[in-house]
Formats: C-alpha cells, sequence, structure tokens
C-alpha cells in the first residue's frame, strides 16, 4: 500500500510523464483527466486519513530524519493540498478547452507543453505542502519556479518573454536567499527537518539571520509590497489558465513556507518588531495594489494588481501572531482565529481569483482584446461570465456571505482583540478600493454597445469553469466548520512555550 | 526631441543609476555584516550529519559519502532536482514555440580538421562518461559529472556537423530525456510495493540499484545537455525572430 501522501505527489508525476512522452493528440485529453482524476483521488484518501486519524508522518529512503527526508501531513498541509485540488482541477477543466484543437488561441505546439509542465507544477505544489525538510522545500520551490516560467512562456508572446525573465530572475533571487538561509539552519542546528529545529533550544542570531535571508527569499517570491514589481507582468501577460494557476496558487507556497518558519523556527525579543513590519508591508500592499488596480484599463493587469493588494492581508497573520519582547503574546487567545482567517483568506481568495482570470480568458477569447472599453455589451452577450465576475468581485470585497467575508471578518476579530485596532482600518479602507475596481471593472459590462459587432461565440464549458470556482468561492463562506475542525489537527499554529 | 531634452534624460538616466548603485552597495553590505555577524555566533565544534552519514555508510551500498546523500539517503531531493532538468528542456521548448527538435537547422559546414578532432575525442569523452559514472560509488564522480561530459560529446557532435540527436526522432529523444525522472519514479513505486519504505534500498542490493539508477540519469543528464546546445534559440528561423522581438521590447 502507498500512502496517500505519497499519492498526491506521485499521481500529478506519473501524468506528468505520460504527457511529456505522448503529447500527441489522441493521448493528450484522456492522460489529462485521469490525471487530474488520480490526484483528486489522492488528495480525498488523505484528507479522509487526516481526518479520521490525526496527522500523518513518513520516512524516504528508510531514514528517518535527521539523515533522511520526511514527508508530513497535518491540517494546515491538507488544507492547502485540498485548495490546490480543487482549484487546479478546476483549471484544468477550462485548460482541456484552452489547449485544445477547438480553441484558436493556441498553436499546436503549446498544447503539447501544458499539461506535462502543469502536472509537475501541482505534484511540487503538493511536495511543498507535505514536506518537512527545509532544503527539500528550496528544491521544490526550484521546481515550481521552473515550471511557472515556462508555462509563462508558452503564450510565445514577445512581452510574456520580456515578463517570464523578470520572474525568473526575481524569483532566483529569492531561491538564494532562502538557500543561504538554509546552510546558516544547518550550521546552528545541524539537522534540515523542521521538526527537530523547532524542537532545539532558540540560537539567537544566527537563527535570527537566517530567518530574515529566508523571509525576504520568500516574501520576493510571494510579491509582497515593495518586491511585488514582477507580478503584475508575469501575470498578466500569461494564457489565462497559467495566470490563474500563478495567482492562485503559486504565490500561496512560498507564504506557506514562510508560515512554517514563522511558528517552527522563529522566536525572540525581535519578533514583535519583525512581525509588525511584515504588517505593515502587507498593509501597503493592500493599499498600493487596490490603488495601482484602480488604474487599469486592461482586465488581465486589473486582476494582477489585485492580487498585489490581496497579498497584503496573508501577512497580517505576523504581527497577530507574534511575541512582544516582554514574553507575552500579542494576541493571547486570538490566535486560532487569525490564522483560520488568514488561511481562510488564501482559500477564498484562490477561488476567487482563479474565476476572475478564466472569465478575463473568455473575454479575451470573445472579444479579442481584454481592453475594458471594448467589454460593453458583456453582460448581454455573456451573462454567466459576467455574473461569475460580479460574484468572484464580491468575495473579494469581502461581503457578507462569501469566503472572503469570513476571512477579513476572523481578521478583524484577532485584530480587536488583540488590541491592534490599526490593521482593521487598512482593512476596511481595502475592501472599500476593492469595490472600487470590482465597480470600475463591471461598469463597462453593463454599458450597451455601441453598434453591435462581430465577436466569437463562447462554449458553454469555459464559462461553466469560471462560473464554479466564482460560486465556490462564495459558498465556502457558509460553512466553516468542517474546514475549522481540519486546520487545528496536527496543531500546525504552535505558539513556543515562554521560556 | 530637442538636444535639451536628451540631455536631460540622459542626466536623469545617470542619476538613476547612481542610486541603484547606492542602494545595491548599501545591500550589499548589509547582508555581508549579517553573514559575519551570524557566523561569529554560530555553535563551534564539529556539527551537523557527517558523521551520522559516515557511520550509516555501510548499509548505503556505495563507499562514497556524497554518492550516498545523493542517491540513498536523499535521494527524493535528487528526483526533484532531475525533475528541474527535465523542466529546463521543457522551458527551452517551450521558448522554441513548443516544437522539439523538428526543425533545427541543418548542422554546420564540415571542416576536416574538426572532424578529425572529433573522431578522436568522441570516444575518448564517452570512456571518460562512463568511468566516472562507475567511480561514483567510491569517490567523486557519478551520474552528474558522468552526464555533463557525455553531454559535452554530443555538443561537440552538433558542432561539428556530424548528426546525432537531431537524427533519431522525437519519441526516442523524448524517451531520453524522461528515462532518468522515470528510473527515480519506478523505484519509488517498486519499493513500496516490495514493503519497503519509500525510495528505501535494501543493503544488499543497493550498490546494483544505484548504478542502475544512476546509468539512466546519466542518459537523460546527457541528452539534457546536448538538447539545450542543439536547441538554443537562434538554431533555426521562429525563435530567432521571437528573440529580436524580446530585445527590441527590452530597449523601449
Amino acid at each position: 500500500m502507498i500512502e496517500p501522501m505519497a499519492w498526491c505527489i506521485l499521481a500529478p508525476f506519473i501524468g506528468a510523464s505520460l504527457a511529456f512522452l505522448l503529447p500527441g493528440r489522441v493521448w493528450r485529453r484522456p492522460i489529462a483527466i485521469g490525471a487530474i482524476g488520480a490526484t483528486l483521488a489522492s488528495v480525498w484518501m488523505l484528507t479522509s486519513q487526516v481526518w479520521n486519524s490525526g496527522a500523518q508522518r513518513m520516512d524516504l529512503s528508510g531514514w528517518p530524519a535527521p539523515l533522511g527526508i520526511g514527508l508530513a501531513a497535518d491540517g494546515f498541509s491538507v488544507f492547502m493540498i485540498v485548495m490546490t485540488g480543487v482549484v487546479g482541477s478546476l483549471i484544468g477543466a477550462y485548460a482541456l478547452w484552452h489547449y485544445s484543437d477547438l480553441s484558436d488561441a493556441t498553436e499546436p505546439a503549446e498544447r503539447r507543453l501544458f499539461w506535462p509542465l502543469w502536472l509537475i507544477l501541482w505534484g511540487s505544489l503538493n511536495a511543498i505542502y507535505l514536506s518537512s525538510d527545509i532544503f527539500n522545500i528550496y528544491v521544490a520551490l526550484e521546481v515550481i519556479t521552473l515550471a511557472a516560467v515556462a508555462l509563462i512562456t508558452l503564450s510565445g508572446k514577445a512581452e510574456a518573454l520580456v515578463a517570464a525573465m523578470r520572474y525568473l530572475l526575481a524569483a532566483f533571487l529569492g531561491s538564494l536567499s532562502y538557500l543561504m538561509g538554509v546552510a546558516l539552519l544547518y550550521a546552528t542546528h545541524g539537522a534540515l527537518d523542521l521538526v527537530i529545529i523547532a524542537d532545539q533550544e532558540r540560537a539567537g542570531l544566527p537563527e535570527v539571520g537566517a530567518f530574515a535571508l529566508m523571509a525576504t527569499g520568500l516574501a520576493l517570491k510571494t510579491a509582497l509590497f515593495p518586491m511585488h514589481f514582477w507580478l503584475p507582468p508575469a501575470h498578466s501577460k500569461a494564457a489565462a489558465p497559467v495566470s490563474a494557476i500563478l495567482s492562485a496558487l503559486v504565490v500561496k507556497a512560498s507564504f506557506y513556507v514562510l508560515l512554517r518558519l514563522w511558528f517552527g523556527v522563529f522566536d525572540g525579543p525581535a519578533m514583535y518588531a519583525v512581525g509588525i513590519l511584515l504588517g505593515t508591508l502587507g498593509s501597503a500592499a493592500i493599499i498600493w495594489g487596490a490603488f495601482q488596480a484602480l488604474r487599469q484599463m486592461s482586465l488581465k493587469l486589473l486582476i494582477a494588481h489585485s492580487t498585489v493588494a490581496q497579498i497584503g492581508y496573508l501577512f497580517l497573520i505576523f504581527p497577530l501572531t507574534a511575541r512582544r519582547p516582554s514574553g507575552e503574546l500579542a494576541a493571547a487567545g486570538w490566535i486560532t482565529e487569525a490564522c483560520t482567517g488568514v488561511s481562510y483568506h488564501a482559500l477564498s481568495h484562490a477561488l476567487a481569483k482563479a474565476a476572475m482570470f478564466l472569465g478575463a480568458g473568455v473575454v479575451l477569447h470573445v472579444y479579442g482584446s481584454d481592453l475594458l472599453t471594448n467589454m460593453r455589451g458583456m453582460s448581454r452577450r455573456l451573462p454567466i461570465t459576467t455574473f461569475a465576475l460580479a460574484i468572484a468581485g464580491v468575495s473579494l470585497m469581502g461581503l457578507p456571505p462569501s469566503g472572503g467575508f469570513a476571512a477579513k471578518w476572523l481578521i478583524v476579530t484577532a485584530a480587536l482583540g488583540a488590541g491592534q485596532w490599526w490593521w482593521v482600518l487598512v482593512i476596511l479602507i481595502g475592501g472599500l478600493l476593492t469595490a472600487g475596481y470590482i465597480f470600475l471593472m463591471l461598469r463597462w459590462a453593463f454599458i450597451s454597445e455601441d453598434a453591435p459587432i462581430q465577436l466569437r461565440p463562447a462554449n458553454m464549458p469555459i464559462q461553466l469553469a469560471a462560473l464554479a470556482l466564482a460560486l465556490l468561492s462564495v459558498l465556502v463562506g457558509f460553512r466553516l466548520e468542517e474546514p475549522f475542525q481540519l486546520l487545528v489537527i496536527g496543531d500546525p499554529f504552535p505558539i513556543f512555550d515562554l521560556p | 526631441m530637442t538636444r535639451h531634452d536628451a540631455t536631460l534624460r540622459r542626466r536623469r538616466r545617470r542619476a538613476l543609476l547612481r542610486v541603484r548603485i547606492v542602494v545595491a552597495g548599501a545591500g550589499a553590505l548589509a547582508l555581508a555584516l549579517l553573514l559575519v555577524a551570524a557566523v561569529l555566533e554560530l555553535p563551534e565544534g564539529p556539527l551537523g550529519l557527517a558523521e551520522e552519514a559516515a557511520a550509516q555508510l555501510a548499509h548505503t551500498g556505495v563507499d562514497h559519502a556524497v554518492t550516498a546523500v545523493l542517491l540513498n539517503y536523499r535521494s527524493y531531493d535528487t528526483w526533484l532536482e532531475v525533475g528541474v532538468l527535465l523542466l529546463a528542456v521543457m522551458a527551452i521548448f517551450a521558448l522554441r514555440g513548443g516544437a522539439h527538435l523538428e526543425n533545427v537547422r541543418p548542422a554546420p559546414r564540415r571542416d576536416p580538421l574538426l572532424t578529425w578532432l572529433t573522431r578522436l575525442l568522441i570516444p575518448m569523452l564517452t570512456l571518460t562518461a562512463g568511468y566516472l559514472l562507475w567511480l561514483g560509488k567510491f569517490a567523486p564522480g557519478g551520474a552528474f559529472q558522468a552526464g555533463v561530459v557525455l553531454g559535452a560529446a554530443g555538443a561537440m557532435l552538433r558542432l561539428s556537423g556530424t548528426p546525432s540527436l537531431d537524427r533519431i526522432g522525437d519519441v526516442a529523444i523524448r524517451i531520453l530525456l524522461a528515462v532518468g525522472f522515470l528510473a527515480f519514479l519506478v523505484a519509488a513505486v517498486a519499493t513500496r510495493l516490495a514493503g519497503l519504505d519509500m525510495l528505501e534500498l535494501p543493503p544488499g542490493r543497493a550498490g546494483d540499484i544505484i548504478l542502475m539508477v544512476e546509468t539512466l540519469a546519466t542518459i537523460s543528464i546527457a541528452t539534457t545537455c546536448a538538447v539545450l546546445v542543439m536547441a538554443m534559440p537562434g538554431a533555426e528561423s521562429p525563435p530567432a525572430i521571437a528573440a529580436k522581438d524580446v530585445r527590441k521590447e527590452a530597449r523601449t
């Protein structure tokens, strides 16, 4: 019996190998559908296993850590893997059409490479969420970066190549910074396993330096303001399914690693200041990203800048879970709210943002351009896509009863409980600005066109994929119990005991 | 545009460059200070896994600690690294518009001296690669070193105008590129089905399995290197145009 944990990595890798070896027209669809199905089945097995019998751990190569590499799954890992599975397979459903011979948006050549690249990327996202080894995480981050860069260049446009190159350089700088931190941590603790490092005594300056290097690298990869410069071109110039994968899933992986380090490795008198710094940069991202989104004239750039803003909310977790120099927790009693709120934000943003980029893909296909001013008459021509964009927008704004509302409500509760009221102010302003750019985006859809124009028809499946993601981003707000119970399995957010 | 405008712009660009240099310098200085301070605080004495890795060496099937780390203790990492190489080839294919080696320009004109040198060097490179692969068992060497040497042989064939990988067809190339990744994949599934931990090598047979996996990895690494040289943008028409576009784009 192979463990479900291992299947979550093996299934997409087997699919990727097959898709690479058999890129022909006949095999593409069965392999893609088979790989999505097998990966989803693995995710389901892992979820029920962790749900029923608690956190899991397995050793690879027969060598227990520290000599070997361990895979570990707690509630938070499973939460992220489920998010990747649901969002990834709906994007996959869209891509089945986008990269098929029915679509005239793609060349036969790029259709051969999408599936192997995306399946390797999917497998290594799962590998990150399951890894318990900081060097193994580095390798998996490299796989993700390279696959993402190759996916961006698939569209073949010159501007996509430039964006991909800039992304590659920024991401490699981030990787190297992270790797330097790994070296320092290994020199300090003599081990690479997260659990072993967490159990050892905190080590002062080398450890703080390691965290600073790793956090800088990971923040660059997550596109935290002001290191977000590479994101808008990279995410907007790629093809629609690729944009959705990058914005919804890829940026979350490096953030996940940062959270693991924050809760597992980093502690000390500097913690509060670092938390406030990360929270402040997140707040700046919320305001700056939303302002930039307001100024965009093209749909995909608007959505990409919105990603910069939404990433900011994720970083509010750091000030809310930090420890003051005196040793007491800044938000004692509210840690659970802060952690579940931010996890929930990651989930609802992934769903909503994937829906928006896929919707933008439909617009691009039908109208031939994604200029906002060209989207006149869209509400009548593409009612489903307009509805999907609007619904996803509701979740981004954080209107009840959406998933975005639940997430922001939890973060606000935690911030008020911690007495850090200023984050609430940022969240409120951010929500207003989000509403601004969502309405700005939808305004053109409801203006009727001046003269009837000849447009390409859009088929149902791709519109439904976007709609399903948008609906899910709202529906996750209705049912919070199970995700909450899942997130605490294995205690993924431990705050160190007082020394 | 008047000359005045141009002068202004040049001045501004120079000022911006100066700011960048100052920022980069300050960043580098801060990083250096941080690293020095951190290294001075590091715990003294031998720390780390080198001793334990050496102590368990007898059970790994090889006599060299680095090979043991790469192909036994941490073979999962190596698997992902081989995946990185596969991705590099796919990225090059993506830059070529997805085409594999189909429209690579026929090899350049032959040069008698070069042909003679190639005839002399190719067997020696192949032999060296084989030796390095075998050497990994007890000394520095192994799949990566052997693969790079063998890949250099492929690049040399290409440069001298001798038909090689560019003539064996797409399917064969893809198989050669993927066998390294597949070897680890098969090992992962097979070890688990045999009731072992995933990727665990039974001490008795570990040496043979490692040699087999390394041989397949060598083939993939060598093919990857050679294909990267052959498929470089500019080797044929379409991507050459794309590359020109990129340069134009970058300038504006």
